[in-house]
Formats: C-alpha cells, structure tokens, sequence
C-alpha cells in the first residue's frame, strides 16, 4: 500500500515561486506523470516529495502519515534520476547494493535482490563494471535496478528517458510500462515529453508556472484539454488555434473566422453549456493536425467546412504527411495521408471535421464551459 | 618562414620549461650533491667533485643527532596532524558552503581569507600571547592549532570548488538510498573528489611541513619543527662541516617529496584534469 497525497504544496526560492498550491491524489499501484514544460516546477514537485527539497507551504502524506518534515531516507521512496547519478566510485553491484548496506540488510538478502534486478533488467554481466564503462542504456538500467532493489513504496523518476537517443527511449519507455505493472508500484514520473506521458501514465497531471492546469487520464486530457495552454502542449503536432467570432443563424452555431465561416455541429455546440454567452464575441478555436483532412482522400467531405488553404511546406513522415498550410490571416499544420497530392506552394482543399473542433475564452484562454 | 615558425614555437616553449627546471631543481641538485662530498670539493673554485668521495657518512652523522631526530618526528606529527584537520573542519564548512543556501555565504569566504592576509610577522606577538595564556606554548598542540588556523581558509576554498562540482543528483541519488547529509558528504562526496581531496591534503601537509616563523617563535625546545632546528644546526651544533647542514637539509625535504611522488597520480588528476562524472 502506498498512497501518496500533496495537500497545498508550495515551494518559494528566495523570491521565485516554483510550486503554488498543487494539491493531488496519488492512489496505489497508479502511475502518474507530471508533465510541462522546464520551470513549470515538476521537478520541484517531485523533490518534495522525496524529501530533497524543503516544502514551504503545505502537507505530504504518504498512506495518510503526514511525511512532510521526513528526512529522504525515511519516505521509503526510490528516486531515478535525469543524468543516472550512479556513484562513479563503485561498480554496478556496490551501485545497486548501496541502499541497502546503508539499511544493514543480510548480505545474502542483498546478493539476491541485487542479481534478481540484475536478471529482470538484462544487465547480470555488468555487475563488476564500473558506471564509466558503460553506454547511456545500461547506465538507466542500472539506475533502474538501484531503486527496484530497495522495493520501495513510491518511485520518483525525474526525466529518466531524456538523455537516452530516440531509439533507446521508445524502448525503454515499454519496459519501464512493464516494469511497472510488474512491480506493482506506485510511480510518479517526471517529464516534458508529452509523447512519454500520454504512453505510460494512468494519470496526466500538467502543469506550469509552479500551477497545475488539469489532472486527468490521458486520453481524457487530450480530448479535453481545460484550457489553450494544455491543448497546445499534449499532441505532436500541437493542436492549431486560430481566433473568430462566435456566431448564432437560424438556431445554428458558426464560428466567422474570415475568409473561413465554420459551422459547429449541434451536437459537438451541445457540450458547452455556457457556448450562448459568447454569441457575437471572440472565441479561439482549436482544431487538431489529425482532424483536418485532404479532401480529396475522404469520402464525402463536408463542403461547408471545406475551404482551400495555400500550402506552404508538405513534410512526409513516411506513414503520414503534415501540411503547414495558410487561409487568409490562419495558418494551421494538417496531418493526413501520405498519398496526398499536395504541394509546396499550391493551393489545396481541406475539410476540418467541426466535430472535434475545440473552442475556448479568448480572454481566460479556459475552455467555454 | 612559416617552417621556421612550426618548430620555433616547441623549441620556444621547451628552453622556457628548461630554464624553469634549471630555476627550481638546481639548488636542490647542489644540496644534494653537497650532502654526499666533503665540504672541501665544492667549497673551492672551481669545485671538484670526487665520485670516489661521495658518501652517506654526513645522513648517517645527521640522524645520530637526537635533536634532529627529535624535530623530524615533531614536524612529522605536526604535519599529519595539521592535514588532518584541516580536512576534517575544511570538508565540513567547505560542504555546506558548496552545496547549503548558507546566507551571506561569500561574507564568510572572502573574511577567511582575509585574515590570511595580513602579513604573519603582525600576528605572531598576539598569537604568542594566546598561546602562552593557554599553556600551550612549546607543545605539538600550539603548532597544531596555529597551522590548522592559518592553512584553513585556503582548504576550504579548494574543498569548495571540488564540492561544487559534484552533481546535486549524485548527493540526493545517496540521500535517497539512506545518507544523511554527512553520510553523504563522507560516502559519496569526498570519495568521488578524491583527488581534490588529495591534492588540498598534500598542500595543507607541506604548508605546516615548510612553516617555519610561527616555528622559531612559539617552540623553544620541546616541540620544535624541523625548519627551524635547521637554522638553528647552521649556526651552532653543526657549524664545522656545510655537508651535515646539507644531509639535513636534504632529510627535512625528503617526507613532502616522498608523499607527492606517492600521491602523484592523484595531484595532478585532482589539480589538472579536474573531476569526470
């Protein structure tokens, strides 16, 4: 059992004020991450949680103990760091052992945790290696295995995929998702790819400016971003915004975003309750890469949401291309099929599916309710 | 021209560290050559150097004196115990000084080291009262206390840099396995800085080795260092012969050669090459 609660967590450096009011829910087994962009204060977070960094306002609570003012090595926590952070002074074992030697385990208890870590990770014939003589892969693995060995309750991991190359990262992605559903542990992960914590975390938590701007599932938060910050950091490419008016004819909601007039299904108008009080009033609309099509590669595009746009770049990706294209003053990225014929340059149509369309307060930049 | 350049700039480069070596080992040379030939070889002009009357007789007559004897183990003890704590006491304020939000924290280095400068000559009388007033003048303890005082700043200053160089994930990667905060400055800091360590231990060692004014003034005859039982040699036990003077002078240098020959590898790592994580 390891539940981890945040109740109004603060963190103020000198004038700074890394971390405001971020209050969550960590329930057991769950593995959340804590994403946004550098200086949004997730690692902050996170070395509070580990005892590394002092709270200024605020509670801990691990299974409902309060462990706020618990030093490091009293939380039961194991922390995975950015740069791996093995000791360059002892080899793969010692690395791996040294929490609990610290912790005065029985030499066999620590042998056989040591090399079961070892096994589970693929790294049993570097044990007597030295950190120096390793590559960047087996260094995460080992750093990996000094926090399994110690089976702790909780396992902090600050941005432990960053410095591995892409391949690598995809990889490793996986067998941490393993891992953890092995382990059975209860993970919070750090990190500003969102691509990491749309694959791996049960739960979203983004955040930025110290504040954080949604908690959800990760599908919920791509759906459902509650506010124009949110929307444009999950999703690769980033969803396009562009600004309109908000208008109302014969019961029938338009967004006039010139030359474009978009009209909003009804049923996509009845999810905002509030969607009246901005009739005649500026809006942003959002429209994600993948809900833009080619026109000419889908059956029976919708002509009132069809427009021709100036493409600018066409980028193949191989199983897909982006379209970086301009209408009027808007410019947005579509991604669709490879088999487009688009090209640079020319003018080509594309229909954006208004069913999917997102719109927000153009002063809050919050979500219309 | 531009061939001539390529080779001029070595050549160049090589004659300066040649002289310099000239500069600094030749003396040492001389003394050496002098500790083994009877005065009378090199003391003419020119000298001459007899191979047949080269002889260890001056070390074997120099360490046959009890009082020198006597003041190579003092500066002995008082070296190893001045480096010592001077690690000791400089890891623990160079640590947090290094690593800690400690206010006014450039306040207290730069005031450590102004007190290093000004000019010994000025404190020795105020130290010579402290010391007699705590009855510790004339000890191995005064000494120790005085070097440890004086050589502090400076170790704490090369603590501090090789400190900070540690990455802050290393330290909190030990303090998640179990460290406290000295558990981690002992188990993991200071072994990953070694040969920082080593280097600012070594300069501390040869910094009380070589002292020799707080030596003459606060040590009359139980507790006095072997810098300044040399001078005292020059004009009185071993006037007759510069050979003796020369062996022991030769001796008095031995131990910080040997410990730098010893910890070379280390030195040069921690001084040069700086830290590799």
């Amino acid at each position: 059992m390891s539940r981890v609660e945040l109740r109004g967590l603060s963190k103020r450096f000198g004038p700074v004020h890394a971390v405001r009011d971020v209050s969550l829910n960590i329930p057991d087994h769950s593995f959340v991450t804590l994403l946004g962009p550098s200086g949004c204060g997730k690692t902050t977070t996170l070395n509070m949680t580990a005892g590394l960094e002092r709270v200024t306002q605020g509670d801990i609570l691990l299974d409902g103990v309060a462990i706020t003012a618990w030093a490091p090595h009293e939380r039961g926590m194991a922390m995975v760091f950015q740069n791996y952070a093995l000791y360059p002074h002892m080899n793969v074992y010692d690395n791996m052992a040294f929490g609990l030697k610290l912790r005065k385990f029985p030499r066999a208890e620590i042998d056989r945790r040591v090399k079961e870590a070892a096994r589970m990770l693929g790294i049993e014939n570097l044990l007597n290696r030295k950190p120096k003589e390793l590559s960047g892969g087996q260094r995460q693995r080992v750093a990996v295995g000094r926090a399994i060995v110690r089976e702790p309750k909780v396992f902090l991991m600050d941005e432990p995929l960053s410095n591995l190359d892409a391949k690598l990262r995809v990889q490793m992605r996986a067998e941490l998702s393993k891992l953890h559903r092995r382990l059975e542990a209860t993970v919070i992960y750090v990190t500003h790819d969102q691509t990491e914590a749309m694959t791996m975390g049960d739960r979203i938590v983004v955040m930025k400016d110290g504040f954080i701007q949604q908690v959800g599932a990760p599908l919920e938060v791509y759906e459902k971003p509650v506010n124009v910050f949110v929307a444009g950091f999950i999703g690769s490419p980033a969803m396009n915004f562009m600004e309109g008016i908000l208008r109302r004819e014969d019961g029938q909601y338009y967004l006039d975003a010139p030359p474009m007039k978009l009209p909003i299904p009804p049923q996509k108008a009845a999810e905002y309750r509030r969607l009246g009080e901005y009739i005649d009033k500026p809006v942003i609309f959002g429209i994600r890469p993948e809900d833009i099509d080619d026109t000419e590669l889908i059956a029976n595009p919708n002509p009132e949401t069809t427009v021709v746009a100036n493409i600018e770049v066409v980028e193949p990706m191989g199983s897909e291309s982006y379209l970086y294209a301009t209408v009027g003053p808007h410019s947005f990225v579509a991604r669709v099929d490879p088999h487009t014929s688009a090209r640079d340059g020319e003018p080509h149509r594309v229909t954006l599916n208004m069913a999917r369309v997102h719109l927000f307060d153009k002063e809050t930049e919050r979500r219309i309710e | 021209m531009a061939s001539a350049g390529t080779w001029l700039r070595p050549a160049a480069v090589y004659a300066l560290v040649a002289l310099l070596l000239l500069w600094t080992v030749a003396p040492v040379a001389w003394i050496a050559t002098m500790s083994v030939q009877p005065e009378i070889n090199y003391v003419s002009v020119p000298p001459r150097l007899r191979l047949e009357q080269t002889s260890l007789r001056w070390y074997a007559a120099t360490l046959a004196e009890p009082e020198f004897v006597s003041a190579l183990r003092t500066s002995a003890i008082v070296s190893t115990a001045t480096m010592l704590l001077c690690l000791t006491f400089g890891a623990l304020a160079a640590y947090p000084l290094a690593r800690l939000n400690v206010p006014h924290r450039n306040l207290y280095l730069s005031l450590s080291i102004v007190a290093r400068m000004v000019p010994a000559m000025i404190l020795i009388i105020p130290m010579f009262l402290l010391l007699r007033n705590l009855r510790m003048l004339d000890t191995h303890l005064g000494l120790i206390v005085v070097y440890t005082a004086f050589l502090l700043p400076y170790v704490i200053w090369m603590l501090k840099n090789f400190f900070e160089q540690v990455p802050y994930a290393l330290e909190a990667a030990a303090r998640m396995d179990g460290c406290s905060r000295l558990g981690a400055l002992v188990r993991v800091i200071i072994p990953v800085t070694a040969p920082g360590v080593v280097a600012t231990a070594v300069f501390a060692f040869i910094g009380a080795w070589n002292e020799f004014l707080f030596g003459l003034i606060l040590s009359t005859r139980v507790a006095v260092p072997v810098t300044v039982k040399l001078s005292s040699l020059v004009s009185t036990t071993f006037h007759s012969d510069t050979s003796l003077v020369a062996a022991a002078g030769m001796l008095a240098l031995l131990p910080p050669v040997l410990l730098v020959f010893v910890l070379n590898r280390f030195i040069v790592r921690g001084l040069v090459e700086g830290m590799k994580y």
